[in-house]
C-alpha cells in the first residue's frame, strides 16, 4: 500500500513538472517567435497623470541619495509628481540624508515612521494615506531609476482597465561572485521571457512591488496593504486581477537593482519570498477560479503563478520518493518506450525547462558569454528546492495558527557614496 | 593449468578494475565537462558587466533629427563655416559638404552628409544619399530619394518622393501624394500630408490628412467649442452596444467587440477586448484602446489617446486631441488616416500606415 502511494506520488511529481514544462516552452517560444504585444510606453500625451513615488527606506543611508539624486532628474513635470521616502523606524542617518533633500526640493515630502506597524506594507499604507497623486509608484531604495521611467509607467495607467505596472529588473552588481552572476541570469529569464510572455499571451503578468506602481484609488477602495502577508506584491496582482484590473509589463521601463551578494541573504530572501507567496496561495485560490472578470487561460495562469512556490517542495518531496522506491527496488513504473517517455519528462522538462527560458532571455539581450554559465544555475536550482520548502512550511503554519509573520529587510552591499553603474 | 586459470582470472580483475577506472573518469568528465565553458567564462569575465540600461532615456518623438543637428553642429563648431568639404567624426568619419544655398538640378546625385547655411531646392529626381541638414527651409521636388533631412525652416516635399530614415521641420511640412515618409516623419508646426502617402511614425501640431483648410487653425479646431469634462471615474462593463445619441458619463470596459452609435457622447475612456467601432459625430472626452481594431467615424472628436493592438482607421474628417491636448494615435499593424482626419501629437505603427 505505502509503495503504491510513493508510486503514485512520483507520478503526480512528474505530471506537475511536464505541466510546468509545457509552459515555460510555451512562454520560450512564444518570445521566440510568437506575436509581441505593442507595450504603451510609446504614446505621447500632454496631460500626464499625477504621481507621489514611494521609497520606502529602513537604514537606507547607504543608497539613499543614488534613488534620490536619480529622481529629481527625472523627466517629469515637477507639478505633477510627488516624492515620497518613508523613513521607516531607521537608527541610522536616513532621517538626515531624506531631510537634506526635503530642504532643497519642495516635490520630496518625507514621512517619517516612529510607531506604529514596521515593514514594507505598513510603511507604504501609511504614505498613502499622505499621497496626492492618481498613481502610486514604488521604488525600493536600493533602485537606480533611469530618466524617462516615471512617464514610462505612468502612460500605461492610459488604459482605463490597468490597474497596476511592473518595469523590468536589471542587477547592476554582477561583477561581485558567482552568486550574482547567476541572479542576473534568474532575472534575465524571468523579466525577457516569463513576464513579457505573460503579457504577450494576456495571461497574469505579475507587479512586483517595485519599478512599478498602481491606482491610489482602487487599493485605497481595496483597504490598502494588508500587514499580515509579507509578499504585498503579489498580493496586490491577485486582489487588483479578481476584482476586474489588469496588471500589464513593461519590458523597456528597466531599472537596476543590487541583487544578494552573499548565499544567505539569499537564503533569507528566497525563504520570504516563498512564505510571503505561499500565504497568498493559500488566501486567494478560490477567490482566483470564482472571480467573474478574469478568463478561464487568466485563471488557468493565475492558478499556475500561485502555485509556483510549490512545485519546489512537490518536486523535493518526489525527489525523495523516487530515492525510497529506489532502494525499495520499486522503480519499475513504467517499461518500454513508455519508460524513456517517463525519464525524459521527468529530467529533462522537469528540470531544465526554465533553463531554456534563460539561455533564450540572454539571447534576447545579446548577452552571449554570460549564457555560458547557464549550467551553473543546477546550484541554485538545489539551493532554491530547500529554501523555497522551508519557506513553504513556515506559511503553512502561519496559517495554520494565525502567526503573524514579521518583515525582514534584505541586506544592502553597496558602499556609501559610490552606486555601481555599468561600465 | 591452475596457474593459467589465475593467470586468466587475475587478467580480468586488471581489465575489470581498468574498465572501471575509464568508466569513472568518463563520468568525471560527462560531469565536469558542461561546466568547462562557464568556468572560462566566470575567470575571464568577457559578459560580467550588467546588462545595459541607458540611464538619461527618455521619450522624445523628435529624437532623431535633434540628436543628429546637435551631433553635426558640435562636431563643425563653427555655425557660419566657410562653404567648402569637411571630413567630420560623427557616429564615424564623414565627408560633410557645407553649402550657403543649394539648389540642386534634376538628376543630381550627392553622396556626403549636406550642411546648408541658408536654403534647400531640388529638382525632379535628385538622390541625397546621406544625411541633409537644412538651416533655412527645403523645397524638395518630385521623385527625390532622400536618406534623411532636417530643416530649421519649413519642408515641403515634391509628388513621389521616398525617405530612407527620417525628416523633421522645425516650422511645418507639406508632403505631396505618393510620398514615403521613411520611418520617422515630424515637425514643430502642421504637418500637411496628400493621398497615398505612406509612413510609420509622424508627429506634428497637426498632423493633417490632406490639404490644411484655409483659416486655419481656429476654424477648424473644435475643441474650443465643445467643453471636455474630466473622465468620470464609474465603470461600465460589458454593454452590449451604445445606441446612437447615447450620453454616458462613464468608463467603458467591454470583454468583446463594441459600437457606439453616431452623435453619442461619452464622457470617459473606452477598452475593448475586440474590435471598437465608433459612429459618425461622436465624442469621447478621455482615451480608446482596444485589442482588436479601432475605427473611428467620420467628423468624429476624441480628446484622448487611441491605441490598438491592431489598426487604427480614422475616418473622413475626425479630430483626435486639440492645439493643448497632445495626444497619440498607434495601431500596432497599420494606421489609416483618411482626407481631413486630424491627429494633434504622434501617429505611430509598426506596420504600415497610409493617408487614404
Amino acid at each position: 500500500m505505502v509503495v503504491l502511494i510513493l508510486k503514485i506520488y512520483l507520478l503526480f511529481t512528474v505530471a506537475v513538472m511536464v505541466l510546468y514544462s509545457v509552459r515555460h516552452y510555451l512562454f520560450t517560444l512564444n518570445r521566440l517567435f510568437g506575436e509581441q504585444r505593442m507595450y504603451y510606453q510609446d504614446i505621447v500625451d500632454s496631460e500626464l497623470k499625477t504621481l507621489s513615488v514611494l521609497i520606502p527606506m529602513h537604514n537606507e543611508e547607504k543608497v539613499a541619495t543614488h534613488i534620490l539624486d536619480l529622481l529629481v532628474q527625472a523627466d517629469y513635470p515637477a507639478d505633477r509628481i510627488e516624492i515620497i521616502p518613508i523613513n521607516d523606524f531607521s537608527s541610522d542617518k536616513t532621517r538626515e540624508v531624506i531631510e537634506k533633500y526635503a530642504a532643497r526640493y519642495p516635490f520630496i515630502k518625507p514621512l517619517h515612521r516612529t510607531e506604529g506597524e514596521r515593514g514594507k506594507p505598513a510603511a507604504l499604507n501609511a504614505a498613502i494615506e499622505l499621497a496626492q497623486g492618481e498613481i502610486i509608484l514604488v521604488f525600493d531604495a536600493d533602485y537606480l531609476p533611469p530618466k524617462g521611467i516615471l512617464k514610462s509607467i505612468s502612460v500605461c495607467f492610459n488604459d482605463p482597465e490597468v490597474g497596476a505596472v511592473m518595469g523590468r529588473v536589471v542587477p547592476v552588481n554582477t561583477r561581485r561572485n558567482l552568486l550574482t552572476r547567476l541572479l542576473d541570469l534568474e532575472r534575465t529569464g524571468g523579466y525577457q521571457v516569463d513576464q513579457q510572455a505573460r503579457y504577450n499571451l494576456q495571461l497574469m503578468p505579475q507587479y512586483g512591488g517595485t519599478v512599478g506602481g498602481f491606482r491610489k484609488r482602487e487599493i485605497v477602495a481595496l483597504g490598502g496593504f494588508d500587514t499580515k502577508i509579507l509578499a504585498e506584491d503579489t498580493e496586490l496582482t491577485y486582489r487588483l486581477s479578481i476584482n476586474g484590473w489588469k496588471v500589464v509589463y513593461a519590458n523597456r521601463a528597466e531599472c537596476y537593482e543590487e541583487v544578494p551578494e552573499t548565499w544567505e541573504v539569499r537564503a533569507r530572501q528566497i525563504r520570504r519570498w516563498s512564505r510571503g507567496h505561499n500565504g497568498v496561495m493559500f488566501r486567494y485560490l478560490l477567490q482566483l477560479l470564482g472571480s467573474p472578470f478574469l478568463s478561464l487561460r487568466e485563471k488557468v495562469d493565475g492558478t499556475f503563478l500561485l502555485f509556483v512556490y510549490v512545485v519546489p517542495v512537490i518536486l523535493f518531496a518526489g525527489l525523495l520518493d523516487s530515492l525510497t522506491l529506489f532502494f525499495l527496488g520499486q522503480m519499475e513504473l513504467f517499461s518500454g518506450l513508455l519508460f524513456l517517455i517517463f525519464l525524459g519528462a521527468y529530467n529533462n522538462f522537469g528540470n531544465f525547462a526554465p533553463f531554456y527560458q534563460v539561455g533564450t532571455a540572454c539571447l534576447l539581450d545579446g548577452a552571449t558569454q554570460r549564457i555560458l554559465l547557464l549550467p551553473f544555475l543546477i546550484f541554485n536550482f538545489f539551493f532554491n528546492l530547500w529554501y523555497i520548502t522551508r519557506g513553504f512550511f513556515d506559511a503553512l503554519i502561519d496559517v495554520v495558527t494565525w502567526r503573524k509573520a514579521k518583515w525582514q529587510k534584505t541586506e544592502r552591499f553597496r558602499k556609501a557614496g559610490s552606486p555601481e553603474r555599468i561600465a | 593449468m591452475a596457474e593459467d586459470g589465475a593467470l586468466s582470472k587475475s587478467r580480468f580483475a586488471g581489465a575489470y578494475r581498468m574498465m572501471l577506472a575509464v568508466i569513472l573518469l568518463l563520468l568525471i568528465v560527462l560531469f565536469v565537462l558542461p561546466f568547462v565553458p562557464g568556468i572560462w567564462e566566470f575567470r575571464k569575465r568577457q559578459d560580467a558587466a550588467p546588462l545595459f540600461v541607458s540611464m538619461d532615456y527618455h521619450k522624445y518623438p523628435r529624437y532623431f533629427a535633434s540628436s543628429f543637428r546637435k551631433k553635426l553642429i558640435d562636431s563643425l563648431n563653427d555655425p557660419h563655416a566657410a562653404e567648402g568639404h569637411r571630413e567630420l567624426q560623427l557616429s564615424k568619419r564623414e565627408q560633410v559638404q557645407i553649402i550657403d544655398q543649394a539648389d540642386f538640378p534634376p538628376g543630381t546625385s550627392v553622396e556626403h552628409i549636406l550642411y546648408v547655411s541658408r536654403d534647400l531646392a531640388s529638382g525632379d529626381s535628385v538622390a541625397l544619399r546621406k544625411e541633409v541638414y537644412v538651416r533655412g527651409s527645403a523645397r524638395i521636388g518630385p521623385r527625390n530619394r532622400l536618406q534623411a533631412l532636417a530643416a530649421d525652416g519649413d519642408i515641403s516635399i515634391g509628388r513621389g518622393t521616398r525617405f530612407l530614415r527620417w525628416l523633421d521641420a522645425e516650422g511645418s511640412v507639406h508632403a505631396d501624394e505618393a510620398c514615403r515618409l521613411g520611418i520617422d516623419a515630424a515637425c514643430g508646426g502642421a504637418f500637411a500630408i496628400g493621398r497615398f502617402c505612406s509612413f510609420m511614425r509622424l508627429f506634428g501640431l497637426p498632423v493633417q490628412a490632406g490639404e490644411l483648410p484655409a483659416g486655419d487653425d481656429e476654424a477648424r479646431d473644435r475643441a474650443g467649442a465643445v467643453e471636455v469634462q474630466v473622465p468620470s471615474d464609474s465603470i461600465e462593463r460589458n454593454p452590449a452596444s451604445i445606441p446612437p445619441l447615447s450620453l454616458k458619463s462613464a468608463s467603458i470596459i467591454s470583454a468583446e467587440s463594441l459600437t457606439v452609435g453616431d452623435y453619442s457622447v461619452i464622457r470617459g475612456h473606452i477598452k475593448a477586448h475586440r474590435d471598437l467601432v465608433l459612429g459618425t459625430h461622436v465624442t469621447v472626452t478621455g482615451n480608446l484602446f482596444a485589442e482588436g481594431s479601432i475605427e473611428i467615424g467620420a467628423d468624429s472628436m476624441i480628446f484622448g489617446t487611441i491605441f490598438s493592438q491592431q489598426r487604427v482607421v480614422i475616418r473622413a474628417s475626425a479630430q483626435i486631441g486639440t492645439k493643448d491636448r497632445i495626444k497619440s494615435v498607434i495601431g500596432k499593424k497599420g494606421v489609416v488616416l483618411e482626407q481631413g482626419a486630424r491627429v494633434y501629437g504622434l501617429v505611430m505603427t509598426e506596420g504600415k500606415g497610409l493617408i487614404a
